[in-house]
Parts: structure tokens; C-alpha cells; sequence
């Protein structure tokens, strides 16, 4: 995980972007908050800069 | 391209079946399985067993001693290059090592990427932003993360130490974020589509910050930039030097000397600084430059210098460990207490292997070694 933030520091992707949260299996409404919340955060930072496509003419 | 244009490019025809190259590749050595002159013989006779899908293919370091003793100056290692790059049109792929981790990243440079990885070279020394003089620091950051606490190895010590050799002769280079790794690891995985991204990325990016010679500490960026960019990139036009031809220069017109240390050291020749680019001297002369260092040399040295097992973060198998324990124990025969390496990976490759041997030895970076015995240091 520390890897993983360390490299995509390097190749200069948000680390925003990578989240690690433990959800226990009986945590259903956690579950849908934290992936809501963090479905909203990565909405804010846009599309993933690795990922630019040419929008289609 | 087919296995016909494959032996008629490399002129595999010319083997003679002497087994010169067999008897002296380091991995026939452990694993007879492995046999380049057979599998120029299985390509020549089109036998039924098809070489594109040998495992084999993927076993070979690429070291070139078997076309340096060739009689018939087979290029072999070419030969597999274009075996891998058919394979991999073909959705084969050697091994990965490291999680495929080092691949990940090569391709993610193929894109758009806006990097942070020169932090380092403001606090280790003075580097300028426009200039005639490009540092090409290489894939260091990035061994760094993956290696500083899994090993506690400070891959960084090399670049940091060339940056303060190069200030040391007057040198205040350029570096930049936009760097990409130079592809010499896709190449010889057979990606040759994304090598050639990496390769244009990068000399145009050198171009366009002004600079004219490009300075390599590594030698795998500096043998592939002279070997291979060529093939992909027109008009290069960039003066290619390595970094201890530079340094080399400069002792010898005695704008650069080190200070007093002591030791015992002997040097690993990397494949693409010794036998590959014929930088075999400079390295020595830097070292014996050194005051108090006493500098001995391995049983296999120089052109016949042993590879360290392991090449493009593919097939690192116990074959690869053996190959390593037999040149670390090289280094101990020798009565060497330090074994310097020029190259990065090398140094990886050679301590992945000590972590597992009871030897008193140690292994150092070359940089780093004359970076410490700098008189300002």
C-alpha cells in the first residue's frame, strides 16, 4: 500500500485516488457510505490523468 | 516476421554447430535445458517443435558472451530479441519478476504522465534547468521505492553520487520529471511498440530542454541509447557519453583526484558497460585513482566478466540465484571485501542474492564509492 502511494507519487497520480478502509461483512451501510464518499472525492479530482482519450470529433 | 526472416536477418545461417556459444553461456551452465545453438538448429531445421513457444526463449540474459566467441559473429542475442519480439505478437510472454511491478511502470510512461521523481537531486546537489549537459538519471527512483525497506538498499546512492561527481568537474547537468525509463526492458521483453514510445518520449524531451550530449551513469540507458534508439528515432543527433569516460578524462588531466581511503574492492564488469559498450578501462582507472583502495580483479573478468544473472525483470529463477552465489563467491576468492558494480540493477541482482550467503562481502555502487573519495566530500 505504501508502495503503491510511493510509486504513484513518482509517476505524479493523485494519491487521492487509492483508498484501503477494512469493512467488516456485517458493515453493509459503512460499506455504501465509504464508497459513495469516495466515489464523490475521485468525481472531484476528474478523469484519472493516465486515462486522457482523444474525445471523439 | 517468420522464423525464416528471423535466421536470414541475424545470418543464423552461418552457425556452424560448433557449441561455442552453448559451452559459454552462463545459463547452459546451470540449466542444460537451455541451449542457444539448439535453438538456432531448431529454427534452422523448422522442426516441428515450434522455438516461439519454447520457455526458452525467455531464459536468455541477452549477456553476448556467446557472440563475442562465435567464429561465425552470430549475433544471439539479436536473434532472441526478434524470437521475443514475434512471441509477444503472438501473446507470449516471458515471467515476470517483481510483480511485474518494473513493466507497470514502462508502460504507464507510455502515456501523458506529468512524474515527480527529482526531489532527490536538489538536496544531493546543483542542478540546472536549461543547459548543453542532460544527466539521464535513469530508473533509480522507482528501484528505490521497491527495494529501500524490503532490502534496506538505498538505490538512490548511485545517482546522488553521480550528481556530486559531475558538480565535482564542473557540471551542473539537467534533469527532468518528464524522463521516462529508456525501454531497454521492453525491448528484450519483445515489446518493441512501447520501447519505441519510451525511446521517442525521451530524446524528444532532451531536445526540447536544449541539450546536446547526454551523460549516463547506467548502462543499460546509455548501450540503448547507442544501440537501439537509432532503430526507432530519427535524427537523433545527441552526443552519448558514459559518465566514467568523462570522469576518466578528467584524472587523467588531473581536474579530478580522490582523497585517501581504504579497502579491498574488486569490479563487476555489467554486461552492457563491459563486453556490450567496451567501457572496460575507465571503470578501473577511476577505482585505482583512489588512494589506499587496492584493486583486484575476479576469475572471470572484463570481456569475460560473468553476467549477474538476471535481465528486463523477467525469468529470475534459482538459475539466476546460482549464477549470482557463483560470482559473489568469485568476489570472495578474490579476497575482496567490497564488490563494486556500475550498474543498478546488477547491484540488486548480486545483493538479492548475498541476503542469502554466509560471506563476508559487501557490494557497493561505483558512484557511490567515488562520490565518498571526492576531496570535497
Amino acid at each position: 500500500m505504501d508502495k503503491t502511494r510511493e510509486i504513484m507519487r513518482l509517476l505524479g497520480v493523485e494519491e487521492a485516488r487509492l483508498r484501503r478502509e477494512w469493512i467488516s461483512a456485517s458493515e453493509g451501510n459503512r460499506f455504501a457510505a465509504v464508497v459513495a464518499e469516495f466515489t464523490e472525492e475521485i468525481r472531484k479530482l476528474g478523469r484519472n490523468p493516465l486515462t486522457k482519450r482523444e474525445t471523439a470529433a | 516476421m517468420n522464423l525464416s526472416d528471423i535466421v536470414n536477418n541475424t545470418k543464423a545461417f552461418y552457425c556452424l554447430d560448433c557449441g561455442i556459444c552453448t559451452g559459454s553461456c552462463p545459463v547452459s551452465r546451470v540449466t542444460p535445458d537451455f541451449s542457444p545453438r539448439l535453438m538456432v538448429e531448431k529454427c534452422l531445421m523448422d522442426e516441428e517443435e515450434n522455438p516461439l513457444e519454447d520457455v526458452n526463449v525467455w531464459s536468455c540474459l541477452s549477456c553476448g558472451q556467446c557472440s563475442r566467441r562465435c567464429p561465425s559473429n552470430i549475433d544471439y542475442p539479436q536473434f532472441v530479441r526478434m524470437l521475443r519480439e514475434e512471441a509477444h505478437r503472438r501473446g507470449k510472454g516471458g515471467i515476470p519478476a517483481h510483480r511485474e511491478l518494473f513493466q507497470t511502470i514502462m508502460r504507464l510512461q507510455t502515456l501523458d504522465v506529468k512524474q515527480n521523481k527529482t526531489d532527490w537531486a536538489r538536496e544531493a546537489g546543483r542542478i540546472s534547468e536549461t543547459g548543453d549537459t542532460y544527466y539521464f538519471v535513469g530508473c533509480s527512483p522507482f528501484f528505490d521505492v521497491e527495494f529501500r525497506d524490503d532490502w534496506q538498499l538505498d538505490a538512490m546512492e548511485g545517482p546522488r553520487g553521480v550528481l556530486k561527481l559531475m558538480n565535482a568537474v564542473g557540471i551542473e547537468p539537467v534533469i527532468s520529471d518528464d524522463e521516462r525509463c529508456c525501454g531497454h526492458d521492453l525491448m528484450w521483453n519483445g515489446d518493441t511498440e512501447n520501447f519505441a514510445k519510451l525511446a521517442r518520449a525521451n530524446v524528444e524531451l532532451i531536445k526540447s530542454l536544449g541539450c546536446k550530449r547526454v551523460v549516463f551513469q547506467c548502462p543499460e540507458g546509455y548501450l540503448t541509447f547507442k544501440e537501439h534508439y537509432p532503430e526507432v528515432v530519427d535524427n537523433m543527433d545527441l552526443d552519448l557519453v558514459h559518465l566514467y569516460d568523462l570522469l576518466a578524462d578528467h584524472v587523467k588531466s588531473e581536474s579530478l583526484s580522490f582523497r585517501e581511503r581504504e579497502g579491498v574492492v574488486t569490479y563487476h564488469d555489467p554486461c552492457r558497460l563491459g563486453r556490450q559498450a567496451g567501457i572496460l578501462d575507465a571503470p578501473r582507472d577511476l577505482i585505482r585513482s583512489i588512494p589506499g583502495i587496492v584493486l583486484k580483479e575476479m576469475e572471470h573478468n572484463r570481456e569475460n566478466g560473468l553476467c549477474c544473472g538476471t535481465n528486463a525483470w523477467m525469468s529470475c529463477s534459482s538459475c539466476s540465484k546460482e549464477i549470482q552465489k557463483n560470482r559473489l563467491n568469485e568476489a570472495v576468492a578474490a579476497g575482496a571485501q567490497t564488490l563494486v558494480t556500475a550498474c543498478p540493477k546488477c547491484r540488486l541482482h548480486l545483493s538479492c542474492a548475498l541476503r542469502d550467503m554466509d560471506v563476508d562481502l559487501k557490494i557497493q555502487d561505483m558512484n557511490d564509492l567515488l562520490a565518498q573519495a571526492l576531496d570535497q566530500a
